[in-house]
């Protein structure tokens, strides 16, 4: 007689390699073998299709699995669950709705992947990953140290106002889950000041590293080899140099190319994809040297894809394509994207083909606004 | 003439070996098919393939059905779409046999076919609830109490 429970953990893991992270978790739930063939390390979440996140209603959040259809929600923890705290995911395949609890509103994404940062009307706000339901409450933006320079202007500047600073784009050095990590933020002010901070887990304050009137808004902030990795409005990198408390100048990008850069890091190097400011949606990639300081027009993507996010609030990310990838509809060498900005009217998601260029409608989400999301633990 | 003695001749005599069942049966196999089973290849690279293979922990049934596989695809000119096809129909069995399948395609390593049993098997688990799984494959320990209340919890949000 056959006894799938029995199967070997070596096959049960090969079986559980290739499910999307629904029926991973289902099947993590099958039996105490099963449970145990398919630990969280096999979950290989750059392999795997990403979903879309929305905020269903106002602020409901819905992640949806494109092509498969099937959909989550998040919802508040608190035991009077307020409904503007669900969030939906849709999944890849499928064509279920699930909720999930959200520790907070006006979800973003941002890197590491997995996790979303929520805040709360009292100003508070919470990174926290669906899966694992880990919620960790970031250090309050108030608590903040600077070098002396930077503190009298800041202070000088504050000192009769009353609003509160905001979370503009936020990085963190590795996933939560491990304990140690760094984070990394953009303040921003209601009267337009703004700086760069960040603290290391267990820290108490947050270490102000840019001068908090004049520099320019910092558009792209993620965590790349070790490094924060800044872009501003005008087009400078720069990373964070921790020792020093400031952040030095790399490059700058842009020459002979206009439109909207992307940060984005994909199979251990640093891209930037351009959407290119043409009529028609294009896209130009270059890889980026923060050594050297150079970039480099990249042609093909091969076995990956970019997923680029709305410009503002969300982070972008890559996938590599491999046997147990579960991709209904997707493909590798696409730039995948959610600019809104030109279809206010629709709300698909499109895809660009790095080898013609042609760009092809891939998803026709339920929200407007969605947002690609990758799941990991 | 002698273009015609030559296409008469037979062709060049294939190297065969001969595999045997856990009950008794024996199948022969082209060495070119066999070289898909990496542990078949190790066997011929050692010179222990002279003689007939018992392979203990597979049955006739099943190694007439791995052997169809092997030749279907050690053929030459079969185009990828025609064999994506075979392949699906190959697969189209009960569950039991998936497992045994499985199973063989580990102990030979044959990875084109474990790759395919074990997807399909993934595809059956595609979009169903624990419970529909354990039916489905009839697997009824599932956890301890407090096993129970962890899964439980870990997976509220996904099955509600």
């Amino acid at each position: 007689m056959v006894n799938w429970e029995e199967l070997p953990q070596e096959l049960l893991e090969l079986i559980a390699r290739r499910l999307a992270i629904d029926d991973f978790l289902a099947f993590r739930a099958v039996c105490t073998s099963w449970r145990s063939a398919a630990a969280k390390e096999t979950y290989s979440a750059k392999s795997k299709a990403p979903w879309l996140m929305a905020h269903a209603c106002d602020q409901i959040i819905e992640f949806c699995s494109p092509s498969e259809g099937r959909t989550y929600r998040l919802k508040s923890p608190r035991t009077q669950a307020r409904s503007d705290q669900i969030i939906e995911f849709c999944s890849p395949s499928g064509g279920r709705t699930y909720e999930v609890k959200s520790p907070g509103t006006q979800a973003r994404t941002f890197s590491p992947p997995g996790w979303i940062l929520v805040s709360s009307p009292d100003g508070e706000y919470r990174i926290f990953n669906p899966l694992s339901r880990v919620i960790i409450k970031l250090l309050t933006l108030e608590r903040r140290r600077h070098k002396p320079p930077l503190c009298v202007q800041l202070d000088r500047e504050l000192r009769h106002k009353s609003d509160r600073p905001r979370i503009d784009r936020i990085a963190l050095s590795s996933s939560p889950s491990s304990r140690r990590y760094a984070v990394m933020v953009t303040m921003n002010w209601d009267s337009g000041h703004r700086c760069l901070a960040f603290h290391r887990s267990r820290q108490e304050a947050w270490t102000v590293v840019s001068e908090p009137v004049f520099w320019p808004s910092v558009l792209q902030l993620i965590h790349y080899d070790g490094l924060f990795v800044a872009l501003d409005e005008q087009n400078h990198i720069m990373t964070l140099n921790e020792k020093e408390r400031r952040m030095e100048p790399r490059l700058a990008l842009g020459q002979n190319v206009e439109g909207r850069p992307y940060l984005v890091e994909c199979s251990g190097s640093l891209l930037v994809a351009w959407k290119m400011r043409d009529e028609v949606d294009r896209f130009r990639v270059f890889e980026v040297d923060l050594e050297k300081g150079t970039q480099e027009e990249v042609k093909s993507l091969g076995n990956t894809s970019l997923f680029l996010n709305d410009y503002s609030s969300y982070s972008s990310f890559s996938m590599e394509f491999d046997a147990t990838s579960c991709l209904p509809g997707l493909k590798p060498n696409h730039v995948y994207f959610t600019d809104y900005a030109n279809y206010r009217i629709e709300k698909k998601t499109r895809s660009y083909n790095m080898d013609n260029g042609k760009v092809e409608t891939t998803s026709d989400p339920r929200h407007h606004g969605s947002q690609w999301f990758q799941f990991d633990f | 003439m002698s273009s015609s003695s030559s296409s008469s001749l037979p062709p060049c005599p294939k190297k065969m070996i001969t595999l045997k069942s856990s009950d008794g049966e024996t199948f022969q196999i082209e060495e070119t098919a066999a070289l898909q089973s990496k542990t078949l290849e190790n066997m011929i690279d050692e010179n222990c393939a002279s003689t007939p293979i018992p392979l203990r922990s597979i049955n006739g049934k099943i190694l007439a059905k791995v052997v169809e596989f092997c030749n279907k695809h050690a053929e030459v000119g079969v185009d990828a779409e025609s064999l994506h096809a075979w392949d699906a129909e190959f697969v189209n069995v009960e569950y039991t046999t998936l497992f045994d399948y499985i199973l063989a395609a580990n102990f030979l390593e044959i990875p084109t076919l474990l790759d395919l049993a074990s997807g399909v098997v993934g595809d059956m688990i595609k979009g169903k609830t624990p419970d529909e799984i354990r039916k489905m494959f009839n697997i009824n320990d599932a956890f301890s109490p407090e096993e129970e209340e962890e899964v439980r919890r870990a997976n509220q949000w996904a099955f509600e």
